[in-house]
């Protein structure tokens, strides 16, 4: 029935009753705003405690460099009572037997008494030096007096002692115990390196020894007395501070507990489950594209064994959902046609897409059904979707083989921060165009990882790293897109420089 | 639930609660932002935008007037917001045009077009078109809401009415064509 009306009116009329639902995107990105506003404050105690997390390894960094340092003096006392050895032996070889054995320590331990006393002469030397102030010098060059007591004594390497007189004074009360030595060139390079200033404290040592010497000084003088069990133990005691000297030494050399490792992967992206654009198309081919990581790794050795380390990564990931139609939609925005997970882009908004699988249709007429096999035959399209974190990792490993070539386990967690996120449209691997962006993926996430570390040790310094890694990913998604699961497997590879 | 209820707890921000309380409103409110729009995308976004400030400030409402009414405004806000900054170019006309009246056919005219070309109009137009015809408001109002003159509000209701309904007539008339050669 025809009527006048103002316009006012019709539309008055018309909309009187118009409700239309929007699409369930709206909700979505309402709640990710009101997630977004609570959660504020748990990524930002996470950043927080990350810098905490830094500040407090740098702490513990700065207290093992110290601790580390102070035990740096500890052995390297042993390891030059060490050195000494060998040449205290080689006097004693020479003495005993005329033959100059460097390298059969073991031997010597027929080692006679000038040994014994130049040990001993040793071990007070350094103990009465540390009344000094600087004891490492002093110990040296208490032991390079001493080495040059010994030596020098035999013949006249005075001439490269200038100076030495006392040392040359105490020879002849040395040498009296020793027969003869030939091993002059050791020592003699021994007291060419010190420096001035050590042959002062020479003399001074060589002075206490021959105070020592010649006041008979008890200790000396019981060894002197009880030669052969004091030698036995001498001997023992001996090897005993060689091996634990050379095992200082390995100690040392595996606490470089610091090292910086360049590493890079190709990752591959695949999900136990679900889409990560729309549940229409959870039941669709996908295919996990393989990708690039790549990021510094530092990690620090709490024990042999166990080491954490941290660092960062990029990480790029992505995969594409096939079995996807497309048909330019001539209205733009049908509500109906839009995938509420996509942000789309201005100019794609007239894109619109169908799932062409039509089992994930099952309740298709038959004569759609005809309809969407044909699109199928049609077109070989595909929904690529491309994303990009900045990795922070917390990850412990423990080592089961520490060899040559080790092996580790590895478990701990990565922070994931979002920098990149597109979503394409492909036809026959072809890129068409870009959608738009996922309005689903949360801009920090965190995933579990697991792993396993092979490692070849070129030097202590230098090591060649792979690792096997499986990071499954906890809240990528928000939970607004149905039930996806990714994750993602990376072979990790590197060169280790450890410090 | 009762819609007391439901405001109490969204005050107390339950996020149950907001859904509940979106899904209930969601299709009045989405209908206002559709005309208050240029399209739907954009009504959309004012739709989200105004339910994120619904909850936020919820708890400003008192219970005195119609709770739907203060959720419109704030729709109706939203899109004010988003639009009222945007020029547009005026063309002021002092005088007073009679209400344009178009002859029309019960259901003849589908919601759908009659949506489409308010969403057409300039943003001006289309908002005061809209405050005046659909939601009420006097012109003194309008003027007040989107800082203009009242007599720039009569005007371009004026304009407004004037090209919805050569739309209108447009549309009949095609239809027309349409049916005497179907």
């Amino acid at each position: 029935m025809k009527e006048k009306k103002k316009i006012d009116r019709l539309y008055q009329e018309k909309f009187k009753d118009f409700t239309i639902e929007p699409s369930e995107n709206v909700w979505a990105g309402i709640a990710a705003q009101q997630n977004k506003q609570k959660k504020r404050i748990i990524p930002l105690w996470f950043q927080l405690s990350g810098a905490a997390a830094v500040l407090i390894l740098l702490l513990l960094a700065g207290t093992f460099w110290f601790k580390t340092e102070n035990k740096i003096n500890t052995p390297q006392l042993v390891n030059q009572e060490e050195n000494i050895t060998p040449d205290s032996i080689q006097k004693d070889g020479s003495e005993g037997y005329a033959t100059t054995n460097p390298e059969s320590r073991d031997t010597k331990k027929v080692a006679t008494s000038t040994e014994s006393n130049s040990v001993k002469a040793n071990e007070k030397y350094s103990v009465e030096k540390d009344e000094r102030i600087n004891t490492e010098n002093e110990s040296t060059s208490a032991k390079s007096a001493v080495v040059n007591n010994n030596q020098g004594f035999p013949r006249n390497s005075s001439v490269v002692k200038t100076g030495n007189l006392e040392g040359s004074e105490n020879t002849p009360v040395v040498n009296s115990k020793t027969t003869a030595s030939n091993t002059s060139t050791k020592p003699n390079e021994a007291l060419t390196n010190t420096n001035i200033s050590r042959k002062d404290d020479a003399v001074e040592s060589a002075v206490v020894q021959n105070k020592s010497e010649s006041s008979k000084s008890t200790k000396n003088q019981a060894l002197e007395d009880i030669d052969p069990d004091a030698l036995q133990k001498l001997a023992n005691k001996k090897t005993n501070t060689a091996v634990s000297a050379t095992e200082d030494n390995t100690n040392d050399a595996r606490f470089t507990r610091w090292g910086i490792t360049p590493m890079v992967a190709p990752v591959y992206y695949d999900s136990f489950s679900g889409s990560g654009i729309s549940e229409q198309f959870s039941d669709n081919n996908k295919k996990a594209d393989v990708n690039l990581s790549y990021g510094v790794q530092v990690s620090y050795a709490v024990t042999n064994r166990l080491t954490v380390r941290s660092g960062i990564n990029k990480v790029d990931l992505g995969y594409t959902t096939e079995q996807i139609g497309f048909t330019p939609s001539i209205s733009a925005r049908n509500p109906t046609a839009m995938i509420s997970s996509i942000d789309y882009n201005e100019n794609s908004q007239i894109i619109q897409l169908d799932n062409n699988n039509i089992q994930g249709l099952p309740n298709l007429p038959s004569n759609q059904t005809e309809f969407a096999t044909n699109i199928v035959s049609q077109k070989n399209t595909s929904l690529r979707q491309d994303l990009g974190y900045i990795e922070i990792p917390i990850e412990a490993e423990y080592a089961l083989i520490n060899k040559k070539v080790g092996l580790q386990l590895i478990g701990g967690i990565s922070s994931l921060f979002l920098n990149k996120n597109s979503i394409f449209l492909e036809e026959e691997g072809n890129l068409v165009s870009e959608l738009g962006k996922s309005n689903s993926l949360n801009n920090t996430s965190f995933s579990t990882n697991v792993g396993l570390g092979i490692d070849y040790k070129f030097t202590d310094k230098v090591q060649f790293k792979l690792e096997p890694m499986f990071k499954y990913q906890l809240n990528a998604y928000t939970k607004s897109v149905s039930d996806f699961k990714p994750y993602y497997l990376g072979l990790y590879t590197g060169v280790s420089f450890r410090f | 639930m009762s819609l007391e209820q439901l405001i109490t707890d969204c005050k107390r921000q339950k996020s149950k609660a907001q859904e509940a309380l979106y899904r209930q409103f969601a299709g009045t409110l989405f209908s206002v932002a559709l005309k208050y729009a240029r399209n739907y995308s954009e009504a959309e976004d004012i739709l989200q935008e105004s339910f994120i400030i619904i909850f936020q400030k919820v708890g400003q409402f008192k219970s005195k007037g119609s709770f739907e009414g203060w959720l419109k405004r704030i729709v109706i806000n939203s899109a004010l917001q988003r639009y009222r900054k945007q020029a547009v170019f005026e063309i002021i006309n002092e005088e007073n045009i009679e209400e344009a009246d178009v002859e029309v056919d019960d259901d003849e005219i589908p919601l759908n077009f009659l949506l489409q070309i308010v969403q057409e109009l300039p943003d001006r137009y289309r908002l005061v078109f809209n405050l005046y015809a659909l939601d009420g408001y006097s012109h003194k109002e309008i003027s007040k809401m989107l800082e203009i003159k009242e007599g720039t509000s009569k005007s371009n209701l004026a304009r407004a009415r004037m090209i919805l309904k050569e739309k209108v007539v447009d549309f009949q008339s095609n239809a027309h064509i349409q049916a005497s050669t179907r």
